[in-house]
């Protein structure tokens, strides 16, 4: 095999010998014109070719990572999925029609009533304003699309940019090899798919392309200690705070980075230039953005970033004196006085803040981050959301694959090649690797890390197995020549030996190199088709035969509303589902998604929870007209109300002691069957998920009443109705709206009570007077 | 003619109409003898006027022979019966049509549908439409049928929150049938509004007038089967560089020029907007759209898009070859 390779690989040669002659031909000609040209030409020929090469694997990457987003728009059509990315949606909207001023100073009646939300004071406009200028740029284009469209592959397309922002760091960090892998293996990363799928509108989607742009430029900034780099880094960190709340966690990473760099004796002038104005300027900016405003001085979140700014001033004016102070004792007793004093500031400074409550304490999201039991034990609204629960070690494999095996493989490379550069990454690594075990969502920020020192694993091990693999000829070639003459002889003869094994051995690990990452590439595919790209509002099954079935409930009910019930009418439902009635029912809601007001949701809560008549109180002191339910008992649909209920009651009795989780449960056992909880039959969202569907048979050889979705048979089957009539039930009962009847019942009653009462007093009049 | 007996009818009840009408035509000439026949849609028929001699069999219902009336006589008569047939009547229908000369006719037409008979009162009960499909929801409908032309491609059925999947389409040589179904039944007084396109090859509908004119030729009315429409307007764009625009209608509308832009256009196409009021089936008849077109205008956007490329390669070639940098 060997001898027969290597007469193939002379042909080759002797093949490329005669074609670079050819290509030659025709510069050498031109070169009687310009000599000079065609010299530099003839010279740039091997790095032309790579440049080609490594522009054409970008330039596919971008493509790939477009277009394995686009799943969900092939497979349903181009809309816009889930929960939040529909008030993103209706935000866009609402800015492109009215107008950016319009926009900043919205007030938004339609959520929240009857308190109202000032959405321009409230939300991260970033993600909206890019959509609206990607917009507004092809309109002035004459690309007559519709801004659905933009918002739908705003997503994919910020997600090419950061594998082009990913490529250019990898190159910062290791070589332009690791860029290459790095820009491939995060364009179709999963943990990155799963929030920026064409649909997927939400700030996320930005905000790692910002995230990840503004570590590659301080990264940049730190490595040059230019100050263009700073101030570009700074521009993407604001562009990051007015993307997405996530934002803290740079601006507590980079000091972190920057305190790990003094401990570690690799401060420079570099680091000081890049992290000072990178710092100020970036809080500058940040606090033009109105939803974090002065926060970003008062808040304990930020205090690091400031700690750390004051500390280099210090350890810069230290480094000053020592430099004007030839004498080290008496530099070493200003030095005590220094950092004393300092400290004691520093330290007085942030009592007196914490105190005068001038800097305001942590808030509730960023201590369940620093320790996951808290929200669970104090605020159950964000344990309540799935995408705020630990993360399984199974949804690590499925996020990260194969990346999960190589980024401890990177990690090693990357303490082996220590640098500014290495640290940082490692650093963001494990950070945000610790994050994303504490929230499942939070895989997403550890994803473009995972990717990065992954990259650097596979780079810089393809990169040595293939050194290896392509010595051999080289060293026969070039042994055979020197070995009679030199004195390295005896040692070139035990490489030798050990040659044969060691190509064989590094071509055989190539290849499992390769079976692996095409392992991963059809991983990464799988997971995008089946697990990530279904739009949530549009529910598929299987049907009988195979065929696909449908289930459009959600917008069925939706639509209703929109058209069918008076453009006021206030619809009350689970905060999941508010962000949806605004933007496609088009009808305001009590609660929805922004989850701003506990107490506000608590009442939802408990109005859901208690009996009927009480709920009635509830819902006409909220001025409500239509109550919305979920409801998966006739196709199974787990994710209903039904399910989510014991939140509620959490949530409700968290601020309404009335409601107490153990009245709804048997033995501390959830059931909605014959043995459920006399409270749980009679609560008004068991009655509203269950009215009249003990009359209906759904699954064959099962009772009528059969809840498909908790496979039971349910308990209360005679549910009468007193406040609340049946407006609507979408074609597969997925979701039930009911309208509240006007209070005249009531009135008569009432009116009975006073009649009655004058007829006694007559009576008692009658009485005394006889 | 037809009036709603009862404004508001609950899910379980049927509806219910009176009809109003003469037993006897309206003729400027002596009768010798005439027999009027009416049938109505069920055998529920609640009452009618008797005029000597009437008949009821079934679901016909017969009056006369009535002999030797003078002429403009008149007999009234009122009919109360039941009739559960879809009253579905289209608000506001927009139809816009897009002539493309690559070869293509593409047409949007905007629905604003309605249900215009006895008003739904009290609940609507899923359960009892389901499973009893003969007695509750008789007066709904949950389909309509939209007849479109031959060799119709690339349909699309959506709203304002996105494509709906219920629809069927039928397509054979001579005819295309779209089966829609609104997201919900429609009971009385509900409104649903949706959004049908569809693509048509221009070559059946774009000829060359003897005069080296263009015109389209094209109906009028709405696609949807027996319904009416209480505004109808038609928009025809043109395409870029059309010039002379004039419509031929069988029947008076009112007229007006707009000016549109789409993909890639620079001084906007003309479009002919065309306004009814009460447009019934009898007004799908098909009109006519003169215009003056020079062929070369379908060259302009092909033009536009390669020369914005060769100046984007043109302008990397300039930036990879001059050296920008202050220093030497």
């Amino acid at each position: 095999m060997v001898g027969k390779a290597e007469p193939v690989n002379g042909s080759v040669k002797s093949g490329s010998n005669q074609s670079i002659p050819a290509t030659m031909q025709s510069p050498l000609k031109k070169s009687d014109l310009i000599p000079n040209l065609s010299l530099k030409t003839l010279k740039l020929k091997t790095k032309q070719q790579e440049l080609l090469i490594r522009v054409s694997i970008l330039c596919l990457v971008y493509v790939l990572a477009f277009i394995t987003r686009l799943f969900s728009v092939l497979r349903y059509e181009s809309m816009i999925h889930e929960f939040d990315p529909y008030f993103n949606y209706r935000t866009t909207l609402f800015l492109t029609e009215k107008g950016f001023y319009e926009f900043w100073n919205w007030f938004d009646s339609e959520s929240w009533y009857p308190l109202g939300r000032i959405i321009g004071g409230t939300l991260y406009p970033g993600l909206m304003v890019t959509a609206a200028i990607i917009y507004w740029l092809l309109r002035f284009l004459r690309f007559a699309i519709h801004i659905r469209e933009v918002c739908v592959l705003t997503a994919p397309f910020f997600a090419s940019n950061t594998t082009l922002v990913a490529y250019f760091f990898g190159k910062e960090v290791w070589d332009s090899g690791a860029g290459l892998v790095a820009a491939a293996l995060i364009a179709i990363c999963p943990g990155y798919i799963s929030r920026s799928v064409a649909g997927s509108y939400d700030n996320e989607g930005v905000a790692i392309f910002a995230l990840l742009l503004t570590f590659y430029l301080f990264v940049k900034a730190v490595n040059t200690g230019s100050l263009a780099w700073a101030l570009a880094s700074a521009f993407a960190y604001f562009y990051m705070v007015s993307a997405w709340g996530g934002y803290v966690f740079i601006i507590n990473l980079i000091p972190l980075y920057v305190l790990v760099l003094l401990i570690t004796g690799r401060y420079s002038m570099r680091l000081y230039v890049a992290y000072n104005s990178m710092y100020v300027l970036g809080m500058l900016l940040a606090m033009q953005i109105r939803f974090v405003g002065f926060q970003h001085v008062q808040s304990g979140e930020h205090m690091a970033a400031m700690g750390v700014f004051f500390l280099l001033q210090v350890f810069f004016f230290l480094d000053w004196v020592k430099h004007l102070l030839s004498d080290t004792k008496l530099f070493q007793a200003f030095l005590r006085i220094t950092v004393t004093t300092a400290i004691g500031v520093g330290a007085i400074a942030l009592g007196v803040g914490m105190a005068s409550g001038y800097i305001s304490p942590w808030t509730g999201r960023f201590y369940s981050l620093l320790d996951p039991t808290y929200a669970k034990d104090h605020i159950p609204i964000i344990a309540s959301v799935s995408e705020h629960q630990p993360t399984a070690w199974s949804s690590f494999m499925f996020d990260f694959h194969i990346l999960l095996f190589l980024f401890p493989a990177g990690l090693y490379f990357c303490f082996k090649r220590l640098s500014d550069a290495t640290i940082f990454i490692v650093m963001y690594g494990l950070t945000s690797m610790y994050f994303a075990g504490v929230m499942v969502r939070l895989i997403l920020v550890a994803t473009p890390a995972v990717c990065l020192i992954s990259a650097i694993a596979v780079s810089a091990t393809i990169k040595n197995l293939t050194l290896v693999a392509r010595a051999k000829s080289k060293v026969t070639q070039t042994g055979s020549v020197r070995g009679s003459s030199s004195s390295k002889g005896s040692s070139k003869a035990s490489l030798d030996q050990s040659q044969p094994f060691q190509r064989n051995g590094a071509i055989a690990l190539l290849l499992g190199a390769f079976y692996l990452l095409s392992k991963y590439a059809t991983h990464c595919t799988w997971v995008t088709s089946e697990a990530y790209s279904s739009p949530s509002i549009v529910l598929a099954a299987r049907g009988a035969h195979g065929n696909r079935v449908i289930f459009d409930d959600y917008r069925e009910a939706y639509f209703w509303l929109r058209k069918n019930t008076p453009p006021d009418a206030k619809v009350m439902s689970w905060w999941d589902y508010g962000y949806q009635i605004t933007a496609m029912g088009n009808r305001t809601v009590i609660v929805d998604n922004n989850t701003w007001n506990n107490t506000h949701i608590a009442t939802v809560g408990r109005a859901m929870s208690s009996y009927e008549d009480e709920a009635y109180e509830i819902m006409r002191s909220l001025d409500v007209d239509y109550v919305l339910v979920v409801f998966g008992g006739v196709t199974g649909y787990s994710s209903d109300d039904i399910n989510k209920f014991l939140w509620m009651v959490r949530i409700g009795g968290g601020v309404f002691p009335v409601i107490k989780e153990p009245d709804y449960l048997v033995n501390g056992e959830y059931r909605v069957d014959k043995g459920a909880a006399p409270k749980m039959l009679n609560c008004l969202m068991y009655k509203l998920s269950y009215y009249r569907f003990g009359e209906l048979t759904t699954e064959y050889g099962k009772p009528p009443g059969y809840d498909r979705a908790r496979g039971v048979e349910i308990g209360n089957k005679d549910i009468k109705l007193e406040y609340l009539e049946e407006a609507f039930t979408t074609s597969n009962w997925i979701v039930r709206i009911y309208k509240v009847k006007p209070p005249n019942n009531r009135w008569e009653r009432t009116m009975f009570h006073i009649y009655l009462g004058t007829v006694l007093r007559y009576h008692f009049q009658a009485m005394f007077h006889s | 003619m037809h009036q709603m007996e009862l404004t508001e009818i609950s899910q379980s009840e049927s509806q219910l109409v009176y009809y109003r009408d003469s037993a006897l035509i309206l003729s400027p000439y002596h009768i010798k003898k005439q027999t009027t026949f009416f049938k109505t849609p069920s055998s529920k028929l609640e009452s009618f006027t008797r005029v000597e001699p009437t008949n009821r069999a079934g679901t016909e219902l017969k009056y006369g022979p009535y002999e030797n009336h003078p002429p403009y006589s008149f007999l009234p008569i009122l009919l109360h019966f039941e009739n559960n047939n879809p009253f579905a009547i289209v608000e506001e229908l927009v139809r816009e049509v897009e002539i493309s000369h690559w070869g293509n006719l593409q047409i949007t037409e905007s629905y604003k549908l309605a249900h215009a008979g006895a008003r739904h009162k009290g609940m609507f009960s899923r359960v009892e439409y389901q499973s009893r499909p003969s007695i509750s929801g008789v007066s709904s409908f949950k389909n309509l049928l939209a007849r479109l032309p031959p060799r119709v491609h690339s349909v699309y059925y959506r709203d304002e929150i996105g494509n709906i999947s219920s629809s069927h389409l039928r397509t054979d040589p001579w005819k295309s049938e779209l089966e829609i179904e609104p997201r919900y039944p429609l009971f009385g007084g509900w409104k649903a509004t949706f959004v049908i396109g569809y693509g048509l090859p221009l070559e059946d509908f774009l000829f060359e007038s003897p005069d080296g004119k263009r015109y389209l030729n094209f109906s009028f009315g709405c696609p949807l089967v027996e319904t009416v429409v209480n505004k109808l307007t038609v928009k025809v764009a043109l395409p870029e560089g059309a010039k002379d625009p004039s419509a031929v209608i069988p029947f008076p509308v009112e007229q007006h020029l707009e000016t549109k832009y789409s993909y890639l256009d620079i001084v906007g196409r003309t479009v002919v907007v065309l306004e009814k009021n009460n447009v019934v089936p009898e007004h799908n008849s098909p009109f006519q759209v003169y215009y003056n077109f020079n062929p070369i205008f379908m060259l302009a956007e092909p033009l536009m898009l390669t020369s914005v490329f060769f100046l984007l390669f043109i302008a990397c070639l300039a930036y990879l070859h001059v050296d920008l940098s202050l220093r030497k």
